[in-house]
């Protein structure tokens, strides 16, 4: 009886390996990561819909059923269209069909490094000097959170961009690659605007 | 709908907070009509130095009568008069009162789950800033912000105040919360995770949720200053002609950080 236990501890903690050295290595140049372990994004997929939830609550907008049928389909759909779309701006990228799943996880962990940001501030109020920059402009809530949105994928960027230079070799290998660089601004639009949407304001 | 506009600007709120504001928002005759309501109450016996805070209002013969729980009464009042007695040291004190009206209406409001916030400390220039920074918060949260410690720009910069500080404490921050006076539908983020941890909820266990769409909620802020002896502070309600019933909370802030709830259950006659 516990042979079966063993080994479905062992596959577990084997898969858990494979889905965290992947992680670990998620980077802008993402034609260059290794193979994604099959269900890699349905993983990434759900703990992004916890984030996305716990950076709603953080930003005190609504999470009940009503708002999250409508949010997480909208993320899901953002995230799956913007990868194709990107991909085929990028003519010069070989095996452009294989390497879509690798560049959907990195903008699934990009999102989600995101809103774990946002809702970080629920224990550490980072995000109040934004805020106040937000009432002295005279925005609202809403434009409150296009600028956290914004702020947000400027941090994203910059943590992936010092992954991708900690496995390639430093900051002047990355620098000179070009394509490196412009999927950098890349991510930078493509998590603003993903973390627009998750903080997005629903009139139900 | 989703709305993705920087500067939305609710009229439905907008107008609410305009009424409050230019009725509730301190004018100059409202201290000596406040001193004149409680010269009444205290000569025709209504109250006397040691009574309790009570809630008045004006019937239809001009009469200042009591709000008792669970009183019918009219739609046309205009005014409702809060009666506190002034403790030892308190005078010239400042001071707030946190209304919190939750009303049933026979209808569903277009957008029910806002809430409408007023301080009446607001400007003219305030309240369009604040109107356009308050029109888009759920009930959930405002609940959430007061309850748990989120963030949210209205709330912070726009609604509460410094001085008196209406967030000083974490008592006088979570009476502001609307909690159990409003029936909770579905689940949320919280719910959710204590759900993990915690048996699940039998039928029989769960609110009547019944009443959530037809519910309009509004949170006042009044800042008073205490008189001597006792203090009367003046607030126009403005009911909606289509509500049916009102659970209205009047939080006392005091001076001591101690906030003094009460609660008044109310059916609407007409």
């Amino acid at each position: 009886m516990l042979s079966w236990l063993q080994k479905l501890l062992d596959s577990i903690q084997s898969y858990a390996a494979d889905y965290f050295q992947t992680v670990f290595k998620t980077s802008i140049s993402f034609w260059k990561m290794p193979p994604l372990p099959s269900g890699a994004n349905i993983l990434t997929g759900a703990f992004a819909g916890f984030l996305i939830v716990a950076s709603r609550f953080e930003r005190s907008l609504p999470t009940d059923a009503a708002t999250l049928q409508i949010i997480i389909p909208l993320v899901f759909v953002y995230v799956l269209f913007i990868s194709g779309i990107s991909l085929w701006s990028d003519p010069g990228l070989p095996n452009r069909i294989d390497i879509w799943r690798q560049l959907v996880s990195v903008v699934s962990i990009a999102i989600s490094l995101g809103c774990g940001l946002v809702a970080f501030a629920w224990i550490a109020e980072w995000t109040l000097p934004l805020d106040s920059l937000s009432n002295m402009m005279g925005f609202s809530d809403v434009g409150a959170n296009r600028i956290l949105a914004a702020a947000s994928g400027a941090l994203v960027s910059t943590i992936l961009f010092a992954n991708t230079a900690f496995n390639a070799g430093g900051v002047r290998t990355v620098l000179k690659s070009r394509r490196t660089v412009i999927w950098s601004l890349v991510f930078f639009c493509i998590v603003s605007l993903g973390i627009s949407l998750v903080l997005l304001t629903l009139t139900i | 709908m989703i709305r993705s506009t920087l500067f939305k600007t609710d009229v439905a709120v907008a107008s609410i907070v305009a009424v409050t504001t230019l009725v509730f928002g301190t004018p100059g005759w409202s201290g000596t009509l406040e001193k004149k309501v409680c010269a009444e109450m205290l000569q025709t016996n209504l109250v006397d130095r040691w009574s309790d805070d009570k809630l008045f209002y004006r019937g239809l013969d001009r009469k200042l009568k009591p709000v008792l729980t669970n009183d019918a009464l009219p739609h046309y009042i205009d005014q409702l008069f809060y009666f506190t007695r002034t403790s030892a040291g308190q005078q010239s004190a400042k001071s707030v009162l946190n209304w919190k009206f939750v009303y049933t209406t026979t209808s569903r409001p277009n957008r029910q789950t806002l809430v409408g916030l007023s301080n009446d400390r607001w400007t003219i220039s305030q309240l369009a800033q604040s109107s356009a920074a308050c029109s888009n918060l759920s009930v959930e949260g405002y609940d959430n912000f007061h309850l748990y410690g989120t963030s949210n720009i209205c709330l912070k910069f726009h609604f509460h105040q410094k001085d008196p500080d209406t967030l000083a404490t974490a008592g006088l921050r979570r009476s502001f919360a609307f909690d159990d006076m409003i029936p909770r539908t579905g689940s949320n983020f919280l719910s959710t995770i204590g759900s993990f941890f915690s048996t699940p909820a039998k039928a029989s266990d769960a609110t009547d949720s019944s009443t959530i769409h037809g519910t309009l909620v509004k949170s006042w802020i009044r800042n008073f200053t205490y008189e001597p002896d006792v203090t009367c502070i003046a607030v126009t309600p403005s009911f909606p002609d289509n509500a049916k019933n009102l659970h209205l909370q009047i939080i006392n802030h005091g001076t001591q950080f101690v906030p003094e709830t009460h609660d008044w259950f109310i059916k609407f006659s007409d």
